[in-house]
């Protein structure tokens, strides 16, 4: 049985990971420096985030 | 044909069906396959779709294209297309001397380790004086540092035109260290001359 903590998370995680996915795959259309401000100032930082949260819950959990 | 842009999506959205469906089922986390899958979806291949979208977005910011995507850089974009042989960054451009697609990098990039970080990073200093600071007028904009030789000798040197010119045999030593500049007057100086482009004439291929 899934620990609820960790199930939170792992959505958090999801969540953050989904968000910033969809705005890289959006800004993978433009050839403009905003599109590049808009990966690395929004979806790399929500990428990392969610990447954090799933490695924090990994450990941060007990059996 | 599937091609590595179409690769690219087909990626990013695997990646995100998967996120969706660990969203939907925390629970299979429970299981060693699903801990395999949660590994695999929630790090692994968001951290590679990262590394495929920073590196495109690096080879988008060589382009032609992207450079003259700011409105400051229009008139330097126009200054391609002066249908004046005289004019070397026209005369380049035209004549696919640099490819065409990459003009602007492949002139004003240092052709020396870390050339093409130190062009990105100055890059970004553009893009923060564009949305932040005060960007000058198009005419106002100038080099960092005087227009190194070595950017032209990289394709020139060791070239017929360029080797069998008794003027660039008189100062190529001068030319070699950076001395003589290669933009000097009376030489190769006119080059975007974005101030004057209001009444030329430019080339049919302008778009």
């Amino acid at each position: 049985m899934l620990h609820p903590v960790m199930k939170r998370r792992v959505r958090i995680s999801a969540t953050l990971l989904f968000a910033g996915l969809l705005i890289e795959l959006l800004a993978l259309n433009g050839s403009h420096p905003m599109a590049f401000l808009t990966f690395a100032l929004a979806g790399v930082p929500l990428v990392g985030a969610g990447i954090l949260v799933f490695l924090y819950s990994l450990v941060s959990v007990k059996e | 044909m599937i091609t590595p842009g179409t690769l690219t999506v087909l990626f990013f959205l695997l990646t995100m069906a998967l996120v969706i469906v660990l969203f939907a089922r925390p629970a299979l986390t429970d299981t060693r396959e699903g801990k395999i899958l949660a590994f695999c979806a929630l790090f692994l291949f968001p951290l590679f779709s990262s590394g495929i979208a920073f590196s495109i977005h690096m080879e988008h910011s060589k382009t032609t294209v992207f450079c003259l995507s700011c409105h400051i850089m229009e008139p330097y974009g126009r200054s391609l297309y002066v249908d004046d042989p005289h004019h070397l960054a026209a005369a380049h451009f035209q004549n696919h001397r640099v490819p065409a697609d990459e003009a602007c990098y492949t002139c004003h990039t240092d052709y020396a380790l870390y050339g093409g970080i130190r062009a990105k990073w100055r890059g970004l200093h553009h893009v923060w004086v564009q949305y932040v600071g005060k960007p000058p007028a198009p005419e106002a904009i100038r080099l960092y540092t005087p227009y190194n030789n070595r950017e032209c000798l990289h394709c020139h040197l060791g070239a017929r035109s360029f080797e069998e010119s008794p003027v660039h045999s008189a100062v190529r030593e001068d030319l070699l260290s950076n001395q003589t500049s290669c933009l000097t007057a009376g030489c190769h100086d006119t080059v975007h001359e974005v101030a004057g482009l209001g009444n030329g004439k430019f080339w049919k291929g302008m778009p």
